[in-house]
């Protein structure tokens, strides 16, 4: 399942894949395979992402 | 036979030394260019995915090689030709499995400058075999089993595959940045 929220929390803040993919030091791809649903992050990843954006696990990541 | 001569086993031990030490040299200097190379987490899993296929990958070609000399009594290549051809198709299948799923450049490293070495390498073993098997009259089989002249282009295949897939993966890597940039 696509990650779209993470797609438009990214958007918003103006930043590529490669920019967050640098500030929570993983590869661009990584990313990418999050926001396709490709791959399921560990939480210690998750939390950096979050803390990258500014938004917390649930914004991000809890399912509805 | 020349297998066996003092002469060859000296000659092949030289030529993996140096082998070895040009690719610590390479190695030592890239490490010191970009830092050890650091995988993040999917990375991981897919090298370790990708190193338990290349095992397999290996198990199952010893069993089939064992098999057919067992069973059929057909050596097809010499112990040390049908062991480095092994050994070349696991690494194979390792580094292709990487490169398709982005884990075997580190997100440290430039894949352009092991794209120049790789297809530098091709050169220089298609190069060695052409010379091999013109000038110095070199024949692939002896007694009915191919010998290891073989290997140097054993090696351009393995290379030529690893740049292949490179070659594909940073095409469509290319188009899927152009879609997926914002």
């Amino acid at each position: 399942m696509k990650n779209l929220r993470l797609k438009s929390a990214r958007a918003a803040l103006d930043m590529s894949q490669q920019e967050l993919a640098n500030k929570v030091g993983v590869s661009r791809q990584t990313i990418n395979a999050i926001e396709m649903g490709d791959y399921n992050p560990t939480i210690k990843l998750c939390l950096a992402i979050c803390r990258a954006l500014g938004k917390t696990l649930d914004e991000l990541f809890w399912a509805d | 036979m020349i297998m066996n001569s003092p002469n060859f086993v000296l000659g092949f031990f030289t030529g993996l030394i140096i082998v070895f030490i040009v690719a610590l040299v390479i190695g030592l200097i890239i490490k010191k260019k970009n830092g050890p190379a650091k995988y993040d987490e999917r990375q991981e899993l897919i090298r370790g995915r990708a190193f338990k296929a290349a095992f397999w990958v290996l198990i199952a070609y010893l069993c089939l090689n064992g098999l057919l000399q067992v069973g059929t009594g057909l050596e097809w290549a010499d112990l040390m030709t049908s062991s480095f051809i092994g050994i070349c198709l696991s690494l194979t299948v390792f580094v292709v499995i990487c490169i398709m799923n982005d884990a075997y450049f580190a997100f440290n490293q430039k894949p352009k400058f092991y794209m120049i070495l790789f297809g530098f390498l091709i050169a220089l073993n298609l190069t060695v075999g052409i010379i091999n098997l013109t000038e110095n009259d070199v024949r692939f089989i002896t007694d009915g089993k191919l010998n290891f002249h073989v290997l140097s282009f054993v090696v351009v295949v393995v290379f030529l595959a690893v740049f292949i897939a490179l070659a594909v993966k940073t095409l469509l890597a290319k188009k899927q940045t152009e879609r997926d940039q914002l």
